[in-house]
């Protein structure tokens, strides 16, 4: 009897509980799949859309941008032509955003994005060019019916591949938008695919080659280049070195103070020049510190560019963070602050001594130079000044207009309502060259 | 009946794994929430918002005990919510707060706009554990792409490029960056490029990207190859 209930107890067990908590368990498995499948189906549907709706605005722009430049061919009154420019760098720029939006690597497009920031780069060269007065040259109206042509080239390539349907949904998880198969975008060894612009401009092909002028002298071995590390590093000997062939052939030095901090620094292979010295400071302290300090940090940073060679340089903005002041000097010749020939220092707050240092952009720019005196006289470029602006300072300044010109200015700083500002009045012309507004941070500080 | 006992065990072990299975699973995809015994930044926002509009009178500890739950309570009743005491969605709504949905990768929202946090974040999720300049170095390369007209033209853009970084690709940029590569970056925005102008890296041990591997090496840190591109 009793082994009968527990047989028909354990009946119930096997053919009652088990098949219904199975059945539960599938039940909602499935139930829980299927929620997850819709979740997967709307969040890649939302992907798609945007990749689609980026890559129809890419064609809208491209067909614009070469409507554009065919319209520039035939324009003759000046206004147009300085509307029609200011265009083409507009819808460039939306072009490049949308071109970083859809789902193709840099290998697929990087090309065609150099490519169309070149052309809107191009267009605003050839705006201030005309807007000083200048005509397109002969060569300008070639390169503009070139990009004509291979404008209107991509666009009836995206065009196409938007009307067959050739925006691969399968994208979002493959590198291949563009298809860097057919190579429609990227240039072989012996071709380019794009026609070469040449220009002045930040994007253009000599600017983006630019040779550090700055480095100048006899080719230094390692040992020389070690001497020299060590000393400007002050420290007896380092970890590790090797050599690097980045913009400015260099010896890197790696080395490790007693206190753990490790120091990285960078000499020339050509001159035995620092390009940067880069360490960490004792302390941790930030925040603008009071005038008498900011006073000593910039005398540690100044002496420190005496002893390497660097005089007449002038202290033109400082930040203050993890326990360092970093002070920007740039370099005065004929009273004039020539802004390109720039070097960075880091001064350690508590031990005011030099715990980093960047020589780059000086070593790129720096040149002799024949600064003009100027024409205008300072009341004279006063002036020119807007109204609004209460002038505080004046003082002459060599500032870059395009990547390798430069202009001797009047620089006023003054404030509007409240608002810092910085206006360049060309020293010949009296034209308006540049205006900069100073947005004061927690950390920062115009030193000038 | 042996035989029907097998059956019986096997069926009761299948059963017992797929609902495991369905209640882990379940767990793991629901929303995080706040309540009594929860803890963190998230608490400490909550508490901030909460003692700010007058609900809460404790101290801000970043601990969800019975005063925060009274407080929470409270305020879901004046703001005609479901008063549990438990912080879900619409209350979190309902106070502008967003919350995590997944343990790891909350990020402190008040530097998420800047480009500095987000440069951090790629360097963390990139470089991590790499020598400090190795990290300055990817912070560089982002950099000097953005000033290539090859590449996108903002910090968000390059970073953000399709297969540009594998850190955005497995949400590994989403993690909190630590201090290491906030200064990192900070130093390369201020100009530190020990890269002295690359436009690309990679790790030689993990690349399989064959024309990656094809491009001269400039240099190496730590465990990237660094190059200026073709």
């Amino acid at each position: 009897m009793k082994y009968e209930k527990a047989e028909k107890a354990g009946h119930i067990i096997t053919r009652v509980i088990v098949p219904l908590a199975l059945v539960v368990a599938v039940v909602s498995l499935a139930f829980w799949g299927t929620q997850q499948r819709a979740l997967a189906d709307e969040y890649k549907n939302t992907a798609t859309n945007m990749y689609k709706r980026a890559f129809n605005e890419l064609c809208t722009d491209m067909n614009d941008l070469q409507t554009a430049l065919g319209k520039l061919r035939v324009v003759t009154s000046p206004t147009q032509n300085v509307l029609l420019l200011d265009d083409i760098w507009r819808i460039s720029g939306s072009c490049v955003s949308m071109l970083s939006q859809i789902p193709s690597s840099h290998l697929d497009v990087g090309e065609l994005n150099l490519f169309i920031t070149r052309v809107g780069d191009y267009a605003h060269a050839l705006t201030k060019k005309a807007l000083a007065g200048e005509t397109a040259s002969d060569e300008d109206r070639d390169q503009l019916d070139q990009l004509y042509a291979r404008c209107g080239e991509i666009a009836k390539d995206l065009n196409d591949r938007l009307s067959v349907g050739d925006v691969p949904v399968a994208a979002i998880t493959s590198d291949e938008f563009l298809t860097a198969v057919d190579d429609t975008y990227a240039s072989t060894e012996d071709e380019s695919k794009f026609p070469t612009l040449i220009y002045d401009g930040p994007f253009s092909e000599s600017t983006q080659k630019q040779e550090a002028r700055g480095v100048t002298g006899d080719e230094v071995g390692m040992d020389k280049a070690r001497e020299l590390a060590l000393k400007l590093a002050d420290i007896p000997s380092f970890d590790s070195e090797g050599d690097s062939n980045g913009k400015i052939p260099a010896y890197d030095f790696h080395g490790t103070y007693e206190d753990g901090r490790e120091v990285d620094i960078s000499i020339t292979k050509t001159g035995g020049l620092l390009i940067w010295l880069m360490s960490s400071a004792t302390g941790t302290a930030s925040g603008i510190p009071d005038d008498a300090t900011v006073e000593e940090l910039k005398k540690a940073a100044l002496d420190w560019l005496s002893a390497q060679g660097y005089e007449s340089m002038k202290a033109t903005y400082a930040q203050y963070y993890a326990g360092t002041a970093l002070i920007n000097f740039a370099y005065v010749e004929n009273d004039a602050i020539v802004y390109n020939d720039l070097i960075k220092v880091w001064v350690d707050r508590e031990t005011r001594g030099i715990v980093g240092a960047d020589a780059r952009n000086y070593l790129f720019s720096h040149v002799e130079r024949d600064i003009p005196a100027p024409t205008l006289s300072k009341e004279e470029a006063e002036a020119k000044v807007s109204v609004n602006l209460d002038i505080e300072s004046s003082e002459l300044a060599l500032i870059p207009v395009t990547p390798t010109k430069e202009r001797l200015c009047y620089e006023f700083k003054g404030k509007c309502d409240g608002d810092e500002y910085i206006v360049y009045i060309d020293a010949e012309t009296g034209e308006e060259q540049q205006i900069f507004v100073i947005i004061n941070t927690e950390n920062g500080q115009l030193t000038l | 009946m042996a035989k029907d006992t097998g059956h019986a065990k096997f069926a009761v072990t299948l059963a017992l794994a797929l609902a495991l299975c369905v209640l882990l699973q379940s767990a793991a995809y629901a929303a995080s929430v706040l309540k009594v015994g929860s803890s963190g930044d998230e608490v400490v926002t909550l508490q901030t918002k909460l003692k700010r509009w007058g609900y809460y009178t404790g101290s801000i500890d970043g601990k969800f005990g019975t005063q925060t739950k009274k407080a929470v309570v409270y305020f879901q009743q004046k703001n005609g919510l479901v008063a549990d005491g438990v912080v879900g969605p619409a209350t979190a709504k309902a106070m502008g707060m967003a919350l995590s949905t997944s343990s790891s990768g909350s990020s402190g929202a008040s530097n998420s706009n800047s480009d500095l946090y987000l440069l951090a974040r790629c360097v963390y999720g990139e470089a991590r554990g790499e020598p400090y300049k190795g990290q300055v170095a990817v912070a560089a390369v982002i950099l000097n792409r953005v000033k290539s007209g090859e590449f996108p033209d903002s910090i968000s853009g390059v970073i953000y490029q399709s297969g540009a970084f594998d850190a955005v690709k497995d949400g590994q940029v989403n993690l909190t960056p630590d201090e290491t590569s906030i200064k990192a970056a900070t130093d390369a925005m201020n100009g530190w490029d020990p890269t002295n102008g690359c436009l690309f890296y990679y790790n030689p041990a993990t690349s399989t990207n064959k024309w990656m591997l094809s491009l001269p090496v400039t240099l190496s840190i730590g465990r990237h190859n660094f190059c200026l591109g073709n």
